[in-house]
């Protein structure tokens, strides 16, 4: 509330409220003192533009530009920010809470839209390619089953996880172009 | 010399997690892991209609709802089994695990997600855990009785990497707090008559998770340049690694180095080539199982499928296996 009164604009205090919801842990965030650990520790940030602090920063303020920076993207999620913090924030958890929130509006990279658009429709992220591709023949040669026993094998399991996008409303919640 | 393994365990079950990566790109893990098992006398039941895991980077990151709830599904088949999950990927064990987990503990999003899961006849009990193979193969196993297992020790220089998802969150793990410097895998890797390299920056990320390798290719590679930079500083025969999509990064990801990274950065700089094995693969090559049915052997004549760097360097420094005395003890289980 206190940076709506202050009248600045790209500040949304919703967004904070909406990470702090998450869990119990995802309140230490309040806690950062922006001491700088999980930048240094970040193996991204040393090959990348990424400073881990700074997105700290950005949802701790609600500053709603982090949300289309593609810095946000370019963590790989291996948590060493999350073990070196001083004040036990779950630092990637939050990284994770602005994704979802980056999502929600829209800014979802190209790529990441067609692997959930192919788990939607295959059960899988990255699927076989049916009874011709060179994987099952590759399963073949290895005297595996040729189809795995996983929705691949099973129609009425991949009609479950069509019905869970279903009744989870994720078309309607994300948009993805489908 | 080697302990007999123990002959009293009651069998153990486990549930099979496949994931997507090792059986439609990485089946021979799928293979070995089939088959030292076996050997070890560990019956795994099939996880029957199980999809995706669904995996952390793309999913999780993008929408929590769905990454939950096609994760619980997943546990749910695993329940009916009535036996712990194996999972064979850090991707797949991280997010199972940290799903069973939250399910576990916060009653009100077990009540949201049984209620939708109600809609497709299933229900997440909380029954079960979920195991990584590594804690399987470490703990549940142990490594006295895997070393009882070993007839060819290897004799190779490996490099582990551990992979982010099996150490951290270190608080929701079961190795415990030392994720700086861990040792497990290294027991193993020792157990099977290899030496494990200290490398630098042993626990450095392969690069490939939480979607980078899916968005930002280029800088997922940066990662794993520097990573095999160091291991072939330390004289690595080959990386042992207990998850496919690292090996992925690795295997694939060296080609790619070779093909881009190492052009534009230094074209002096020799290419890259050191083969990559998965954890269940080493130990079936030190309990004498052939090669060609752990899959290191690339099947002839098929384009473009894994292994992508030649495994052959690998193998041919193996020694040889040793003659086989019917007196020794701990050869055969």
């Amino acid at each position: 509330m206190y940076y709506k009164q202050t009248g600045l604009k790209g500040l949304n205090p919703r967004m904070i409220n909406q990470i702090l919801k998450g869990s119990e842990e995802m309140k230490r965030i309040r806690s950062c003192m922006q001491c700088g650990e999980c930048s240094a520790s970040c193996p991204s940030g040393r090959f990348t533009a990424m400073r881990t602090r700074k997105l700290i920063h950005s949802a701790l303020l609600g500053v709603e530009k982090v949300l289309q920076e593609p810095e946000l993207w370019m963590c790989t999620t291996c948590y060493r920010c999350l073990e070196r913090c001083p004040r036990r924030v779950p630092v990637t958890d939050v990284i994770i809470a602005l994704r979802n929130i980056a999502a929600l509006e829209g800014y979802i990279h190209e790529n990441m839209k067609n692997t959930i658009k192919t788990l939607q429709k295959s059960g899988h992220a990255v699927p076989l390619g049916g009874p011709d591709s060179v994987y099952t023949k590759q399963r073949i040669a290895l005297n595996l089953d040729p189809i795995p026993p996983t929705v691949q094998k099973y129609p009425e399991a991949l009609e479950e996880v069509k019905k869970l996008f279903e009744i989870s409303k994720f078309k309607e919640r994300i948009s993805l172009e489908w | 010399m080697a302990e007999q393994p123990s002959m009293t365990l009651k069998q153990q079950v486990y549930s099979l997690f496949l994931g997507c990566v090792i059986p439609n790109r990485f089946p021979m893990y799928e293979k070995a892991t089939r088959v030292i098992m076996q050997k070890l006398n560990v019956e795994l039941k099939n996880m029957e209609g199980a999809s995706c895991c669904p995996a952390p980077g793309a999913v999780r990151s993008v929408d929590n709802k769905i990454w939950s709830l096609l994760g619980a599904r997943n546990i749910t088949i695993a329940e009916n089994n009535k036996a712990d999950i194996m999972a064979l990927c850090n991707g797949c064990y991280g997010t199972l695990s940290d799903v069973n987990h939250s399910l576990k503990t916060n009653a009100q999003l077990a009540k949201e997600i049984n209620d939708d899961l109600a809609k497709i006849n299933r229900h997440y009990d909380g029954s079960i855990n979920v195991k990584h193979i590594m804690e399987i193969l470490v703990k549940d196993i142990s490594i006295p009785r895997i070393k009882a297992a070993v007839t060819r020790p290897l004799g190779l220089n490996v490099a582990i990497h551990y992979g982010c998802h099996l150490l951290s969150p270190s608080s929701l793990r079961p190795f415990g707090g030392n994720f700086e410097n861990p040792r497990f895998f290294d027991d193993l890797v020792e157990a099977c008559g290899c030496k494990s390299l200290d490398y630098q920056e042993r626990l450095l990320c392969c690069g490939a998770g939480g979607g980078v390798r899916g968005s930002y290719r280029d800088i997922s590679l940066e990662f794993t340049h520097q990573k095999v930079h160091n291991m072939r500083e330390a004289g690595a025969d080959c990386i042992a690694v207990a998850c496919p999509f690292c090996a992925l990064q690795f295997d694939l990801g060296q080609n790619e180095i070779n093909e881009i990274e190492r052009k534009i950065l230094d074209p002096d700089e020799p290419p890259y080539k050191i083969p990559v094995i998965y954890v269940s693969q080493l130990i079936g090559l030190a309990m004498g199982i052939d090669a060609q049915e752990l899959g290191l052997i690339k099947v002839p004549g098929l384009q473009n499928i894994s292994p992508f760097t030649d495994t052959s360097p690998l193998l041919s420094k193996l020694k040889p296996m040793p003659v086989q005395t019917p007196t020794e003890g701990g050869a055969k289980i």
